[in-house]
C-alpha cells in the first residue's frame, strides 16, 4: 500500500505514471543481481514522498518532457521504446529534470534492504548491530615505528 | 527568576563548555550553564535508521544553515569559500564531529619563533600537556603510544582497526617512505566510563548512536551534573550584561517560548565557539564598551582561522571498507612542518577517510557519468561502491585580520538577535598548501594502486573548525583574552573556546580546545582569592 496520503500527493496520476518509469529506466531491476528496479512500489512511493517539495519544479518539466516525446515522436513519452525515451531522458533540455530525479531515485533505491544486502551492507539500520572490519595488517606499521621522531622540538618557556 | 544569581555563569555546553563546568564543578560554586539547544535523544541520530544518509543531509546537517532547527542560528556565508559547520544542543559540536583527535604539537605554539609567521602563542606545549592528559582521560581516546610525529603522549584504549581501507592507504603511503600512523581518535575501542565500544556504524559525523564516540554530553556532562553543576537548555544568551564598574553581570537570554530573562552572575565564561562567541560579543555593547564586549583592541572577530581542506580518493580494484566501520582510521604528518621548498610555509595533516557511503557514491557519480544510469547502472555502480578511499587534507590556515566575523545587518535567529556575517579569504599560501597536499595524496593513491582519483579543495561546507576570533596574549593592545583565557578589558569574563587559538595548526582542534579549558578551569581555581586583580 503507498504510504503517500492522495490529498498531500502533488502529482496526477498520469504524472506519477511517468516519474515511475523514469525511475524505472535511471534503475532498471536486475536478475544478475536478485534486486528489483526503482519503480519498484515500496521504492517508488518513497521516491514520491521526496519530491512532494519539489512538485512546482517538477510538474512542468514533466509537462515538457511529455510535449517533447509527442513534438519528436507523435505519441507520449510512456508508449515510446525503450531507446526513444533513453535518447529523449538524455536531451541537455531535460539536465534539470534528471538531475532532481536522479537523486530521489538513488536515495530512495539505496535504502532499501533489499538492495543494500547486495553491496554488502546490513538489510537493517546500521544500529543496533553494526559492521563487522578487519583489524588489518598492522606490520606494514614496522617501517614507520623504525623512524627517528621528526617532530620540531622548541625551548619550554611554560608561563608562571 | 526573580532572585537567579549564580556565582559562575558558563555559555555554551559544547566541548569546552562540558570540560569547563566539570573542571570547576569541585570548587562548590553555584555554577549554571546555558545552552540554546536540546540534550539530543541518541535514538534519533540517523544512524538508527533506514533513511540514515536523507536524515544526516537535513535534521542532522553539520550546516547550521541546512539544518534549520529553531536552536539554531544562520550564518551569512555569502562572502566566504568556507561555510560554519557546527551542532546547537548539549555537546555542540563533538555531536557531529568524527572524533578525529589529534594533539597540537610543541612547534605550533609558536610559528612566530620558527618561522616568522603570525604570533607566538603565551604559552606553549609543556604547559597543556597535563591538561591534554586529564583530558584524554575524560574523553577517552583510542590510539598507539610512539607515533614519531608527536612527544611521546599516552594511548588510553588500542587504536581502531585498520580495516581494507587503512591497509591499503598504509601500503601507499610505505611505498612512498612517508609517515603514517593509526589515528588518535575519540572513539572508543573497549567499553569506557559507561560507554559501549564502536560497533563500526558508520555514520560518526552524524552522532553516535552506539555512545561509542565521545561527545561531551556523554562524557564531561554526566559527571559535571553528578558534581553539581546546573544545565540548562534552550537559553539562548542574547548578550552579556555589564555593571557600572565594567564588570560583567550576567546575561539576557530568551527562554525557549521565547521570553526574556536575566541571569546574575559573578563569574562569566563564554564557550560559544569561534562564531558564537564573536557574535555574542560583539551583539553586547553598552556605553562602556560601545564596540562590543572586551573589544578595546578590535580584536573580537578578528583572525578567523578555518582549515582549509582538500579531498583526495583513488578508485581501488580491491573491495575496500566502504561505509562499514568509523570514520577515522590512519593519519599521515609527513608534510606536517616547515620545509620552504614545498612552497609554502607551515603544513598539514591527512586525515584518512575509509570510503563513501551508498547513496552518496549513487548520486555523485551518477551525476557526474561515472556511474550510469540505464541498463548498466549495477555494473557500474559496484565498480565505484566499497572501492574508493583516500583522505582529507587538514591545512593550517594564519591568523590574517581582514579574515572576520562581523554582526549582519539584516540576518537574525528566530528570537531576532542578529546573525554572524563572515568575510573570509584563501590566502595563496593556504592555497599553495592546498595543491601541494593533493599532488601528494595522488601520489600515495598511485602507489597504493588506485585508479580514477578524484580530488577538490577548498572543502566549500567543511568550516569544522573556528578559531582565532578572541586570541589569546600577554598584550591588551593585540588580544583579547590574557594567557590564562580572562578578557583584558573585563576582568571576571573568560572565554575558553577555539577563538582564543592564537593559531590553528595543521590538525583538527578539539583535544586542544578542552585542553586549554581544563587549563583555564585550574588557573580560575589557583587564583580564586584573586581572580579578579
Amino acid at each position: 500500500m503507498s504510504n503517500v496520503i492522495g490529498s498531500d500527493n502533488p502529482y496526477s496520476d498520469d504524472e506519477r505514471q511517468l516519474l515511475r518509469e523514469i525511475a524505472g529506466l535511471l534503475i532498471p531491476a536486475s536478475s544478475e543481481y536478485g534486486i528489483p528496479g526503482a519503480d519498484d512500489e515500496r521504492i517508488f512511493d518513497n521516491i514520491l514522498v521526496s519530491i512532494i517539495r519539489l512538485a512546482p519544479t517538477l510538474k512542468p518539466k514533466l509537462h515538457d518532457l511529455q510535449a517533447l516525446a509527442e513534438e519528436r515522436h507523435g505519441p507520449d513519452f510512456l508508449s515510446l521504446s525503450q531507446v526513444d525515451k533513453t535518447t529523449l531522458l538524455r536531451d541537455q533540455i531535460n539536465y534539470a529534470l534528471l538531475q532532481h530525479l536522479i537523486t530521489a531515485t538513488a536515495t530512495a533505491y539505496y535504502q532499501d534492504g533489499r538492495v543494500l544486502e547486495t553491496i554488502g551492507l546490513k538489510s537493517t539500520p546500521p544500529f543496533p548491530g553494526g559492521h563487522d572490519i578487519e583489524q588489518g595488517d598492522w606490520s606494514l606499521l614496522e617501517p614507520v615505528k623504525a623512524r627517528a621522531p621528526f617532530y620540531r622540538k622548541v625551548p619550554s618557556r611554560t608561563s608562571d | 527568576m526573580a532572585d537567579d544569581h549564580v556565582d559562575v555563569l558558563i555559555i555554551g555546553a559544547g566541548a569546552s563548555g562540558a570540560a569547563i563546568a566539570w573542571s570547576l564543578a569541585d570548587t562548590r560554586m553555584h555554577i549554571v550553564c546555558m545552552e540554546q539547544g536540546d540534550w539530543t535523544n541518541p535514538s534519533e541520530y540517523p544512524s538508527a535508521h533506514m533513511d540514515w544518509e536523507s536524515r544526516a543531509a537535513g535534521e542532522f546537517s553539520f550546516d547550521p544553515n541546512a539544518r534549520g532547527r529553531v536552536t539554531d542560528y544562520p550564518v551569512n556565508n555569502d562572502d566566504s569559500p568556507i561555510a560554519v559547520a557546527n551542532f546547537n544542543g548539549v555537546g555542540g559540536g563533538t555531536v557531529l564531529y568524527a572524533g578525529h583527535f589529534p594533539r597540537f604539537h610543541p612547534g605550533d605554539f609558536c610559528v612566530k619563533t620558527l618561522d616568522g609567521v603570525a604570533d607566538d602563542w603565551p604559552i606553549d606545549y609543556e604547559t597543556l600537556e597535563p591538561y591534554y592528559d586529564e583530558n584524554d582521560r575524560m574523553m577517552g581516546v583510542s590510539g598507539l603510544a610512539g607515533d614519531p610525529a608527536y612527544p611521546p603522549k599516552p594511548a588510553i584504549m588500542p587504536p581502531l582497526p585498520l580495516g581494507k581501507s587503512g591497509e591499503k592507504l598504509a601500503q601507499g603511503f610505505n611505498a612512498k617512505g612517508w609517515h603514517w600512523w593509526p589515528s588518535d581518535s575519540a572513539v572508543a575501542t573497549e567499553p569506557y566510563d559507561g560507554r559501549d565500544k564502536c560497533i563500526n556504524l558508520s555514520a560518526c559525523t552524524y552522532g553516535c548512536a552506539q555512545g561509542a564516540k565521545a561527545s561531551t554530553d556523554i562524557t564531561y556532562w554526566p559527571h559535571a551534573i553528578r558534581a553539581g553543576v546546573e544545565l540548562r537548555t534552550r537559553c539562548r544568551v542574547r548578550e552579556i550584561t555589564v555593571n557600572d564598574e565594567g564588570m560583567a553581570s550576567g546575561a539576557i537570554y530568551y527562554d525557549a517560548d521565547g521570553n526574556e530573562q536575566r541571569i546574575n552572575a559573578e563569574v562569566v565564561i563564554v564557550a560559544c565557539n569561534g562564531v558564537g562567541t564573536p557574535r555574542l560579543l560583539l551583539n553586547s555593547k553598552s556605553t562602556l564598551f560601545p564596540d562590543g564586549l572586551a573589544n578595546s583592541s578590535g580584536l573580537v572577530g578578528k583572525n578567523l582561522m578555518f582549515h582549509p581542506y582538500s579531498q583526495i580518493y583513488g578508485t581501488f580494484p580491491d573491495e575496500l571498507d566502504g561505509v562499514r566501520g568509523p570514520q577515522d582510521s590512519i593519519w599521515s604528518q609527513e608534510f606536517y612542518e616547515t620545509d620552504l621548498s614545498r612552497g609554502f610555509v607551515r603544513g598539514f595533516t591527512y586525515e584518512c577517510i575509509r570510503g563513501h557511503a551508498p547513496i552518496g557514491t549513487a548520486v555523485n557519480n551518477m551525476i557526474s557519468g561515472r556511474v550510469a544510469w540505464g541498463e548498466d547502472h549495477h555494473r557500474t555502480y559496484r565498480e565505484v561502491v566499497n572501492h574508493v578511499t583516500g583522505m582529507v587534507a587538514i591545512c593550517e590556515d594564519l591568523p590574517e585580520e581582514h579574515n572576520t566575523v562581523t554582526l549582519d545587518p539584516d540576518l537574525k535567529d528566530t528570537d531576532g538577535i542578529p546573525a554572524p556575517k563572515l568575510n573570509y579569504t584563501l590566502s595563496d599560501n593556504s592555497k599553495d598548501m592546498l595543491d601541494f597536499s593533493i599532488a601528494r595524496a595522488a601520489e600515495v593513491l598511485t602507489a597504493a594502486g588506485a585508479t580514477n582519483i578524484e580530488s577538490s579543495a577548498p572543502i566549500a561546507g567543511g568550516g569544522w573548525h573556528l578559531m582565532g576570533t578572541a586570541r589569546m596574549g600577554t598584550d591588551s593592545a593585540t588580544s583579547v583574552v590574557n594567557e590564562w583565557g580572562r578578557c583584558h578589558d573585563v576582568k571576571n569574563l573568560f572565554i575558553v573556546d577555539g577563538s582564543i587559538f592564537v593559531t590553528g595548526a595543521g590538525v583538527n582542534p578539539t583535544r586542544t580546545i578542552q585542553a586549554l579549558a581544563l587549563y583555564v578551569a585550574d588557573n580560575m581555581k589557583q587564583r580564586l582569592a584573586n581572580l579578579f586583580d
